[in-house]
């Protein structure tokens, strides 16, 4: 019944003399009338009719008002039915009685016009009230139950795209929630074709699917990158200029991005606007990686700083990354960990075994209370294993395999600005990955191409002094030199060549880097491995202990090194 | 306050109201209120309470709504006395409900000219 | 959550107090408290003295009110307390804003 349809009202009356004067009085006032004589009659016309509002006489014979108004109020349901007693009884208790039974108001004889088209003008503004908000909950029901439809959907795309990696390696231990991505959360991992793994960590702005979709590029973009072999400064180059791209201003994603290599016991990670990563050492205490940089997907390219931090992080030891849904979970003694209780817990704590269990266990209980304002909370704990470890499991090619490249040679040569804007191992890398069971071995090649090419590039051609890189100060100075040479790099190019023969036991790969530069005093190079606390300087010693050999001609400006590898099974080096 | 017989301001309004009903609105609770009086003194021959405390309430209620003031008070004083005691203290032959509805009836009969 | 801004004298600082929780559901005051101003305004004073609590959203305002600004505009957010100094020391907001706290 619309505000001009009429209204449909059931009166319920034994007297047909008093029923004659009430019909009288509402027909009068334009309204449609259904007339019961008994409250059995007045159930049973109220199925029939549906009418809007209810006029019943308290006392009747055969059922009275009172029970068929309580009989009525339960057919009605949820909807509403205003039920007005007609009564002579004028005691509180009788009046009180009608309440009781569900009634919402009365009417006393003898009937009065006036005061009788006044409630019924009042109750019907009522009805309408209550059928438009009915009807409005219901659509907003039924609108969100499409939304989640859809999340679930959106859901099983992203799935496909963002796939759980090497989430579950042995060394990983995770926490994620299934729909956390509308959250905002994502969580990627993937083993480097190198060895050793990345993981990185997002927390999108906002809520639903706008915070999901930026994930998607994301994730696209990052286990591109890492099977191609590219470092975790380029993949962030990569992913920030996307967010810049597609997300509009004022959206942006906090981010952690985490290199565990393995053979080296070190980690290298980049935080930008999440909580400090936290490393718990096998002596107990904790270290911490705080947030340095802006969140991904503000700056442009040319001001975004990629630049990470290292440390040293050895076998047992573990690295944690969580999101910001972590300070409403709750230590031991019951206490929400807020933005600092993490680290205390960390550090208190003796037992690492536990840690992880604690957090889930924190998570389900908060579940459970239903906490709905509560964030979703990410948390990823990493160990530290040895390299052998993680090689026993991988797939080794078997002997005799006869597919791939074993002999072969490539040459590639840079020149001038190129030698700025492009990274070049990536490319060595998929070349050499097509040889088979070399794969094993990609740390040591990517370790032998990347010294060899920067060292051709910032010695050779552009003549920095590395003793910068004995403090803090000294990198950034280091970097900004560096940056500064490479615009203004002409005439010059970087030449790599690489050849690969097989042997009896494995085989042998010869990679020579050329720059046109003026070349270095070989005699100023220090060949003893460095100690651990000098920041820089790895690189030539390094590449001793790696390569079979290493020789330096003409003025410095040509390296060859010779990298001989056995077959998995034999002894190697 | 002497309760009148038939209230005429009220009447009046009620006959304003039905129009041209209202003489078969007078017909009609002439003889509702006839079958009413007679199923009471039913009710009280079987010593039927509850639907005698009913019967006389719904006759005061119809009454009151006419202006039919004497009748009605007399209604209210029978239906107290049969909830307060019992049915059995009411007199069987209902001489006042009798006595005021013939009165009421004429009086009714020559306003409505029926 | 009440945002009150108002212009100097001068007409080229643009001072903007927000009150309470600077959340969500502040997006469209925000806006509406620089959108409707002539070009000349040069410099921004966002006043968080009487700021409760900052989310992310918050962040993503600010980061529209210095796209709106300009880049040769100077934003300042002043007046911070601890809670919410701490949430900008982790975004490193610093670098884009000029951010102190309470005296």
């Amino acid at each position: 019944m619309s505000e001009t349809q009429q209204l449909k009202i059931l009166i319920t009356e034994d007297n047909i003399a008093d029923c004659l004067i009430i019909n009288k009085i509402i027909k009068d006032q334009g309204y449609k009338t259904v007339i019961a004589n008994n409250g059995l009659e007045a159930i049973d016309l109220y199925v029939k009719e549906k009418p809007d509002i209810i006029l019943m006489d308290a006392l009747m014979p055969q059922m009275d008002g009172f029970e068929a108004a309580k009989r009525i109020k339960q057919l009605v349901g949820e909807d509403f039915v205003p039920i007005i007693f007609l009564t002579s009884l004028n005691d509180d208790v009788s009046l009180v009685s009608c309440l009781e039974a569900g009634g919402d108001d009365f009417l006393s004889k003898p009937y009065n016009s006036i005061v009788i088209a006044a409630k019924i003008q009042a109750f019907k503004r009522m009805v309408i009230l209550h059928r438009t908000v009915q009807t409005q909950r219901d659509e907003i029901t039924h609108r969100n139950e499409y939304l989640l439809q859809e999340q679930k959907i959106a859901k099983r795309v992203f799935d496909n795209v963002a796939h759980l990696g090497c989430l579950n390696a042995p060394n990983i231990k995770h926490l994620l929630s299934p729909m956390s991505v509308f959250n905002g959360d994502v969580l990627l991992a993937s083993r480097k074709p190198s060895g050793g793994m990345i993981v990185f960590l997002g927390d999108f702005t906002g809520h639903g699917l706008p915070a999901a979709i930026g994930a998607m590029p994301v994730a696209e973009i990052f286990y591109g990158m890492v099977a191609k072999g590219f470092g975790i400064e380029e993949i962030l180059q990569e992913i920030n200029q996307k967010l810049k791209n597609i997300l509009p201003v004022g959206f942006f994603c906090c981010a952690c991005i985490v290199d565990i290599n393995y053979s080296w016991e070190r980690i290298k990670l980049w935080n930008g606007g999440l909580l400090d990563v936290l490393l718990k050492k096998n002596d107990g205490s904790v270290e911490s990686f705080r947030s340095l940089h802006l969140p991904l997907g503000i700056l442009p390219f040319e001001e975004f700083n990629s630049e990470c931090i290292e440390g040293d992080m050895k076998v047992g030891e573990r690295v944690y990354l969580f999101s910001d849904g972590i300070v409403d979970l709750k230590d031991h003694q019951g206490n929400e960990f807020s933005l600092n209780g993490f680290f205390n817990f960390l550090s208190d704590n003796q037992n690492p075994e536990d840690i992880f269990s604690h957090v889930i266990d924190q998570d389900k209980l908060s579940a459970e209370k239903n906490e709905s304002n509560i964030d979703d909370v990410t948390f990823v704990e990493i160990s530290m294993i040895s390299e052998d470890v993680i090689s026993s499991k991988h797939e080794l090619i078997k002997n005799s395999e006869l597919h791939g490249a074993r002999d072969w040679s490539m040459s590639f040569e840079m020149f001038n600005q190129t030698i700025r804007d492009f990274n070049p191992i990536p490319l060595m890398l998929q070349v050499t990955m097509e040889v088979p069971e070399l794969r094993a071995f990609n740390n040591d090649v990517c370790m032998i191409l990347s010294e060899l090419i920067t060292n051709g590039i910032d010695h050779g051609l552009l003549g920095l002094d590395s003793s910068l890189k004995t403090s803090a100060n000294g990198f950034q100075e280091y970097y900004d030199q560096r940056t500064k040479r490479l615009s203004n790099l002409t005439g010059e190019s970087l030449h790599i060549s690489l050849r690969h023969k097989p042997d009896k036991f494995g085989g042998v790969l010869v990679i020579r880097v050329v720059d046109t530069g003026s070349g270095f005093d070989l005699k100023k190079i220090d060949f003893d491995i460095p100690k651990v606390s000098q920041m820089s300087g790895r690189g030539i010693p390094l590449l001793m202990t790696l390569c079979e050999s290493i020789v330096y001609e003409g003025n410095g400006n040509a390296a060859e090194a010779v990298y001989r590898w056995k077959h998995a099974g034999d002894d190697t080096k | 306050m002497a309760f009148e017989h038939l209230n005429r301001a009220q009447i009046d309004e009620l006959a304003i109201m039905l129009e041209g009903e209202f003489p078969e609105f007078v017909r009609t609770f002439i003889a509702h209120s006839d079958d009413l009086i007679t199923s009471l003194m039913k009710q009280l021959l079987e010593k039927d309470n509850d639907a005698f405390i009913i019967g006389v309430h719904s006759l005061k209620g119809s009454c009151r709504n006419i202006g039919a003031e004497l009748l009605a008070n007399n209604c209210l004083e029978i239906e107290l006395l049969a909830r307060k005691e019992s049915i059995s203290s009411v007199d069987p032959e209902l001489p006042t409900i009798h006595q005021e509805f013939l009165r009421l009836k004429k009086i009714l009969i020559e306003l409505a000219r029926i | 959550m009440s945002i009150v801004s108002h212009l100097s004298a001068s007409g080229d600082v643009m001072k903007i107090g927000i009150q309470g929780r600077f959340d969500f559901g502040s997006h469209q005051d925000f806006r509406e408290s620089y959108d409707n101003n002539d070009l000349n305004v040069k410099e921004y004073h966002v006043d968080m003295a009487k700021t409760t609590y900052l989310d992310s959203s918050a962040l993503g305002m600010l980061l529209l009110l210095r796209d709106h600004a300009g880049s040769d505009a100077v934003i300042k957010i002043i007046n911070c307390n601890e809670d919410v100094y701490k949430i900008f020391e982790i975004s490193n907001f610093d670098q884009m804003f000029q951010i102190s706290t309470a005296k």
